[in-house]
């Protein structure tokens, strides 16, 4: 269900912001937008479908253990 | 873009806000345990010290961010992978106070709620706040601290029946070695912190205005940090104080004055809602200043949604539970956090003193 709510609010927001940015007619700031978006909603989805058995904490954890066992 | 200028009042006002964030619920330094109290006083002045570094460095490059500072110390290659380092911290550090908010709001107040739907409510009013910029938050931080202040006041006078100030002797009765990773945990969390309040855009008045917010703020947010974790030692002692995931929250429910106010655990959520919107929207600004400098955007506003909405995906993967907050926000934040916190600023304030120093020279 997170997956479905948080694109659903990707969505909605986007669609705001789209609708100024072509009001504003700026088509470089418009595929600027297009872009980082795109890759906001791509990071989401690896983070919702492929992080979730794991977390962000573990694999921190798991990268500063050498730094962490030598204190 | 339109630079944006705050008064040093607003200015402190945001970074104690700031400051107080989430650990003004879920407590700092909880493993230095009776010591808690002389940790924070430890950290408080370390604090004031290493702040010195984050002033030095806004000085030499006043009227800009930390993005700026970088790409100008570094270059273009290294400044662009530190500021995208930074970029990251302070997304990840949003996402965290937005876990805790859930975490809080679904151990609580609604535990047949899913958890997302608490936390899309937050992100998206923290995104609205972001949006409209920092002066407005800081207007409204201005106005909505007062009733902080009251709120502490009237917690901090009703638990005063319930206090044993006997329960934090003896003093140092575990040795010094948690004293001294319970100081560093409250070093890195809350107060080293407010590195971030650098990388949001510059917003101060003149170069005096920067140590005065820096300064004022650690050191007020330090001494009410402290005055809250006595109010939790002396109401429910040290090791009950482990045993609670939010010590504040069970500190204020032992209130009870003659059998009519009780519980008003509701003052101490409202003040934990007010401190975590403040943080989540400045991590948010700063998450969209670094964007939007490295997509060279005319306009922060437009990114600010997906950003709020990438925090909020992270916020779900950030923990396993609530078990795991607990056990790693002491042990791995304080280590993890030093890189954004101490390593890359004192290189870039040593780099920038040589690099200021040549150009005098040669002039």
């Amino acid at each position: 269900m997170d997956i479905i709510l948080i694109i659903a609010a990707f969505i909605v927001t986007a669609n705001l912001d789209i609708f100024k940015l072509l009001n504003d007619g700026d088509k470089k700031e418009l595929a600027k937008y297009v872009f980082f978006t795109s890759f906001a909603i791509a990071l989401s989805i690896t983070c919702l479908l492929f992080v979730r058995p794991n977390s962000i904490a573990a694999i921190i954890e798991r990268l500063l253990s050498p730094v962490i066992k030598s204190n | 873009m339109n630079k944006e200028v705050i008064s040093d009042r607003q200015g402190t006002i945001l970074m104690i806000l700031f400051v107080w964030g989430s650990s003004i619920l879920v407590g700092a330094g909880g493993v230095a345990k009776k010591d808690m109290w002389l940790a924070l006083i430890i950290a408080l002045i370390m604090a004031l010290v290493i702040v010195g570094m984050y002033i030095k460095l806004l000085n030499l490059y006043f009227g800009k961010s930390l993005y700026d500072i970088v790409n100008l110390v570094y270059g273009k290659y290294i400044g662009t992978a530190i500021s995208i380092i930074y970029i990251w911290y302070s997304l990840h550090l949003g996402a965290l106070v937005i876990d805790n908010f859930g975490q809080f709001i679904s151990t609580v107040g609604l535990p047949e709620t899913p958890i997302i739907i608490s936390k899309i409510f937050l992100t998206v009013l923290c995104a609205c706040a972001a949006k409209e910029g920092i002066e407005v938050i800081a207007r409204w931080g201005q106005l909505f601290i007062v009733f902080i202040f009251f709120i502490i006041g009237i917690t901090i006078l009703f638990v005063i029946p319930d206090m044993k100030p006997w329960q934090v002797l003896p003093v140092l009765e575990s040795g010094v070695m948690p004293l001294v990773k319970g100081s560093f945990g409250i070093l890195a969390f809350p107060f080293l912190e407010t590195v971030l309040i650098m990388a949001v855009t510059p917003f101060a008045k003149t170069k005096e205005s920067i140590s005065k917010i820096y300064r004022y703020g650690i050191l007020i947010s330090g001494v009410f940090l402290l005055m809250f974790a006595l109010r939790n030692l002396f109401t429910i002692g040290a090791n009950k104080i482990s045993f609670h995931y939010f010590p504040s929250y069970a500190a204020v429910g032992r209130i009870n004055i003659g059998d009519f106010i009780q519980r008003p655990q509701i003052l101490i959520t409202t003040s934990f809602l007010i401190t975590g919107f403040v943080k989540i929207s400045l991590c948010i600004l700063a998450t969209v200043n670094g964007a939007a400098k490295l997509l060279k955007l005319n306009n922060f506003r437009t990114i600010v949604y997906p950003s709020a909405l990438l925090m909020l995906s992270l916020s779900t993967v950030v923990y396993k539970n609530i078990i795991e907050t607990v056990l790693w926000a002491p042990t791995i934040y304080p280590v993890y956090a030093m890189l954004f916190q101490l390593i890359i600023p004192a290189a870039t304030l040593i780099l920038a003193l040589v690099k200021s120093k040549n150009s005098a020279r040669s002039t």
